[in-house]
């Protein structure tokens, strides 16, 4: 029999991952259930949130199954962060959330810039102003769909409105609220300067509290959907980048991890904001009051791999199925055919405009310096070089507060050695890789979960539950040469700045 | 009864000889191949003897099908812009340099200095190139002095079969125009130039109309070849000259577009065709008193078989058709996606060696079907560029589309719409060089009324017209597709 599990939900972009942990932070049963992305022209992304609400409550069950309900110590959860959710009254949805790959609201984010002063919206949110966070959405639901936000009364994130249906408390947690472009970082608190600017009342944003904190108990109601017995504790957990941080062991000044997922970041934690002076980089509230999580992310990096595969990489996809093996297998021995900077070939995985370093929501996908002698390995090569060089320049951008010596790097990519050699030599740092790699959020949350019950003492345990394997050491040939490759990178992207700006304009002219 | 013209296209990897009867219908046709040595990484030659050696084996091959009396000319096409140095006699005194010799870049840089890009452009209707035949010299003049001393006279590939045939030295205007020593607008090799770079005008044998007989063929070579002695030879014209006489331009206006690996675009004009932009070069047109204006690409249909391999993992070509149905399955603009089809630098409309080839506007949602059809676009953009001007000054609207490429139906249908023009494609796609030949040669000796003959040799086979839904819209995507070049030329060139 089990005793004190921790039952750790991740709720998505694609859907709703449960995980049960024991104390030692093994897996006892996992369940994903999917839901929908709705997209809409003019860069719109929504998700219904009844969809979420279902997919908690069948993982939860087909979770559980097996498992005494009474095991269960605590209920938390990672959540997708910078939507932005209306609820009512009632705390019922108003329509559709708009999710963070939400691009509607880019002039509304632009208006911003002549309100206030950019650099010291900086040092208030620890954000740059984009259309990526809640409140140039909300703006945007204020400017264009004024009977909403009239019956608006709280407007929460994904996993605030779960933690709302389980509890019936309407909360959120400092993480989450440091991804909203509306909370002053180091005040920890909903910042007055920002709400007065753009008028709306600071009350219909909900109380921020610690992300270990409980934040209530499962109601009868929520019982009868979810199985879980009435008055399990529910911790209000933390955003899926602070989850990360957690799942990728990163706890101390003196680690760095990187997530590689379908986005990627690298983070790090510290005891004060990092104020890049390019605004490259941004920060989160991290799970300890006083602690912030310096990072850096880049919108398609496992998605621009996975782009590779479906479109460039078909014959492979074919050849793989046919012999029952991996197409990323057959992909990567074409990688490996190419030699460091891919015959002169330069990758922009800029599929979804980018955020760090550039933050253009313009950028668009490139395949520049192909010759008559440019191979199909080469091709593969230089998708996997360029999601690596802009996170270099992510990573150089972090360099002046790194001290790690080592870099964690986990989310589904991290699968891959040839993604992790090319990360070794790209930022010249050992990496390492551990067990919980692919449920890294949920894990993390439930380490949040079990802080916030007091079964852990600090957050120092992850260090104890992960299991590591071996180092990948960079090759200094290697290391070297994408030193040298990393200007010719960032010369491909800045010659192409004005013409994306032409593109956007010229593909609105001939939409409108 | 004479009714048949033997035509040779001499050319870089071959000699094809055919047989055009008195109707203009092709009854024979034989290749004789052959290699070009390549060493020092761009130096190209070519040993004469094979060539000739090939038009002797090629002509015995076909004639040994008729009646060798019934011929009543012979006539070339023949590959241009090469030097080949040969004494009094006649004899070559050193291998051909072909046209893609690069060995005289030096001495290139000195023909610049001393009369300037600008003055060598308006004289020759060229930019100043180590292409080209004048700076082949200059090199066998710095480099192998005793092979220039005895040099009495530089001929073109052609021109010295012909001199084999009938022991006279000459060219054609054609052929003389792609020397970088010929004056355009008087018709004469250029004293000018020729001063400045100190090398006697006597060098060049004299140039004449591409349809002027210059001799007959004398015993020694009706032994060697089985064409009677006596039959006239007419002096025919270089490759490209030939090429547009095929695809039907014989009188003023008459745009055409050739794409094989490479593809260009041409007219034919009234005068040495003025262009401020030095997009394109102008050569005298094989039908005398017209011009011929010319842009070329380098990466055409050779773009489309690098695609094949690197995007669709096929190295025998046979994707071709099914980058046809993708790209149909995309819609036009590629949802966004822009190639630039420069996989070896480009010459017109940007003349820079250092251009690369690019894919630029992915997102998420960008398919293989839109690279299938940026593909296409992208090619049909890039000859949009160079071909507007020309459009612009004759009233034609019916553009005929030869070469291998030709083939490709879709892309018919994309350059009508990108060139708001009619596409005309002929009946032969690949054989329009034999074809200007022929045609020169039968003109030449009255076998042939004149070069509306052309007509009757290579019917029109269909008719592609613009999608007028598309034609505005390619149009703006044209600037956008330029612009992302301009864009690009820094990181190309850094």
């Amino acid at each position: 029999m089990y005793d004190r599990l921790i039952l750790s939900h991740n709720l998505g972009t694609t859907g709703n991952k449960a995980v049960v942990y024991d104390e030692q932070g093994t897996i006892i049963s996992s369940w994903l259930s999917l839901y929908r992305v709705i997209y809409k022209e003019g860069g719109k992304v929504e998700q219904d949130p009844h969809d979420w609400w279902r997919a908690v409550c069948e993982s939860t069950k087909k979770v559980m199954r097996g498992i005494n309900e009474k095991s269960i110590a605590v209920v938390t959860f990672s959540g997708q962060m910078m939507g932005c959710l209306c609820l009512d009254k009632a705390g019922d949805p108003i329509g559709n959330a708009i999710i963070w790959a939400d691009m509607r609201s880019d002039k509304e984010s632009k208006q911003l810039f002549n309100q206030i002063d950019e650099e010291l919206f900086f040092h208030i949110t620890g954000h740059k102003i984009s259309a990526s966070y809640t409140l140039s959405k909300l703006l945007w639901i204020m400017r264009n769909r004024p009977e909403v936000f009239a019956k608006t009364a709280k407007v929460v994130q994904a996993k605030d409105y779960i933690v709302f249906k389980l509890t019936g408390e309407i909360v959120t947690d400092y993480s989450d609220a440091s991804g909203t472009n509306l909370f002053n970082l180091t005040k920890r608190q909903w910042s007055r300067t920002l709400t007065s600017i753009i008028g709306i009342n600071p009350k219909i944003l909900p109380e921020a509290i610690p992300s270990t904190q409980i934040a209530g108990c499962v109601t009868m109601e929520a019982s009868v959907a979810t199985g879980l017995l009435v008055g399990t504790p529910v911790v209000i957990g933390a955003g899926d980048g602070i989850c990360a941080s957690l799942g990728g062991g990163c706890t101390t000044e003196d680690d760095a991890y990187l997530y590689f997922g379908s986005s990627a970041w690298i983070g790090m934690v510290k005891q004060s904001p990092y104020w890049e002076p390019k605004m490259r980089t941004f920060n989160w509230s991290f799970i300890q009051p006083d602690q912030i999580a310096p990072c850096g992310t880049m919108q398609a990096a496992g998605a621009s791999l996975d782009w590779l595969k479906d479109e460039i990489a078909r014959e492979e996809v074919t050849q793989a199925e046919l012999q029952h093996s991996y197409a990323q297998h057959l992909i990567e021995m074409l990688v490996t055919q190419s030699p460091p900077g891919a015959n002169g070939l330069v990758f922009l995985p800029y599929l979804m405009g980018e955020r760090s370093p550039y933050w253009n929501p313009q950028a668009r996908g490139a395949f520049i310096g192909l010759k008559r002698n440019t191979r199909r390995c080469d091709m593969f090569r230089s998708c996997y070089e360029g999601v690596a060089m802009n996170l270099k320049i992510i990573w150089e951008a972090l360099k002046p507060i790194n001290k790690a010596t080592e870099l964690v790097v986990i989310g589904g990519q991290a699968n891959s050695d040839t993604n992790k050699h090319i990360i070794a030599d790209a930022f010249n740092i050992p990496v390492v890789s551990h067990n919980h790699l692919k449920d890294s959020k949920n894990f993390g949350a439930a380490v949040i979960g079990g802080l916030g019950i007091g079964m852990y003492e600090n957050a120092d345990v992850v260090k104890t539950l992960l299991h590591y394997e071996r180092r990948i050491l960079p090759n200094e040939e290697n290391v070297e040469f994408y030193d040298r490759f990393l200007p010719l990178y960032e010369q491909a992207y800045t010659s192409l700045v004005d013409f994306y700006q032409n593109l956007d304009q010229f593909t609105n002219t001939k939409e409108g | 009864m004479k009714r048949y013209v033997l035509a040779h296209d001499l050319g870089t990897s071959g000699n094809k000889a055919t047989l055009f009867d008195e109707r203009g219908a092709l009854v024979e046709s034989r290749v004789t191949p052959y290699h070009m040595e390549v060493f020092n990484s761009n130096w190209a030659e070519q040993n004469p003897s094979v060539w000739w050696n090939a038009v002797c084996s090629s002509s015995k091959e076909v004639l040994s099908t008729i009646d060798p009396k019934e011929v009543a000319a012979v006539s070339f096409s023949g590959q241009m812009m090469g030097c080949l140095p040969v004494d009094r006699e006649g004899k070559p005194l050193h291998n051909a340099l072909l046209y893609c010799d690069q060995r005289s870049t030096e001495e290139e840089q000195e023909f610049i200095q001393e009369l300037g890009f600008d003055q060598i452009y308006r004289i020759t209707g060229h930019r100043p190139s180590s292409s080209y035949s004048l700076t082949k010299l200059l090199w066998f003049k710095k480099h192998r002095p005793d092979v220039y001393e005895k040099t009495y006279k530089v001929l073109q590939a052609k021109d010295y079969m012909n001199f084999m045939l009938t022991g006279v030295f000459a060219t054609d205007y054609n052929d003389a125009s792609g020397t970088n020593a010929f004056d355009l607008d008087s018709l004469q090799w250029s004293e000018l130039i020729l001063k400045a770079m100190d090398v006697p005008v006597s060098l060049f044998p004299e140039a004449y109309p591409s349809s002027t007989k210059i001799g007959e063929v004398h015993r020694k070579a009706s032994e060697e070849t089985l064409i009677p002695e006596g039959t006239p030879v007419i002096v025919g014209a270089g490759d490209g000259g030939c090429a547009s006489l095929g695809a039907g331009s014989v009188s003023f206006g008459k745009p055409y577009i050739y794409m094989g690996s490479s593809s260009w675009v041409s007219i034919a004009s009234k005068q040495h065709f003025p262009d401020p932009k030095k997009i394109g070069f102008t050569w005298a047109h094989p039908v005398a008193g017209l011009y011929q204006p010319c842009a070329t690409m380098q990466t055409a249909g050779s773009s489309l078989s690098w695609f094949a391999k690197t995007h669709m993992a096929d190295d025998t070509g046979k994707t071709l058709d099914s980058i046809n149905d993708l790209a149909k399955s995309s819609k036009a603009g590629a949802n966004g996606l822009f190639f630039l089809p420069y996989l070896m630098g480009e010459r017109s409309p940007w003349w820079n060696t250092k251009a690369k080839g690019a894919f630029v506007g992915m997102d998420l949602s960008t398919t293989i079907q839109d690279h299938c059809r940026a593909l296409l676009e992208g090619v049909a953009m890039n000859q949009k560029l160079n071909f507007a001007q020309m459009l612009s000054e004759i009233p034609d609207r019916r553009v005929m589309f030869i070469g291998g490429g030709a083939l490709n139906t879709f892309l018919r249908q994309i350059l009508s719409d990108v060139l708001d023009c009619e596409i005309v494609v002929p009946q032969f796609l690949t054989e329009a060089t034999s074809m200007g030949a022929a045609l020169l040669g039968g003109v030449g000796c009255g076998l042939y009324t004149d070069f509306s003959m052309i007509e009757h040799m290579n019917p029109v086979k269909q008719v592609v017209d613009p999608n007028r839904n598309n034609v505005g819209f390619y149009e703006d995507l044209t600037e956008q597709f330029a612009q992302l070049y301009r864009s690009l030329e820094p990181w190309f060139n850094r």
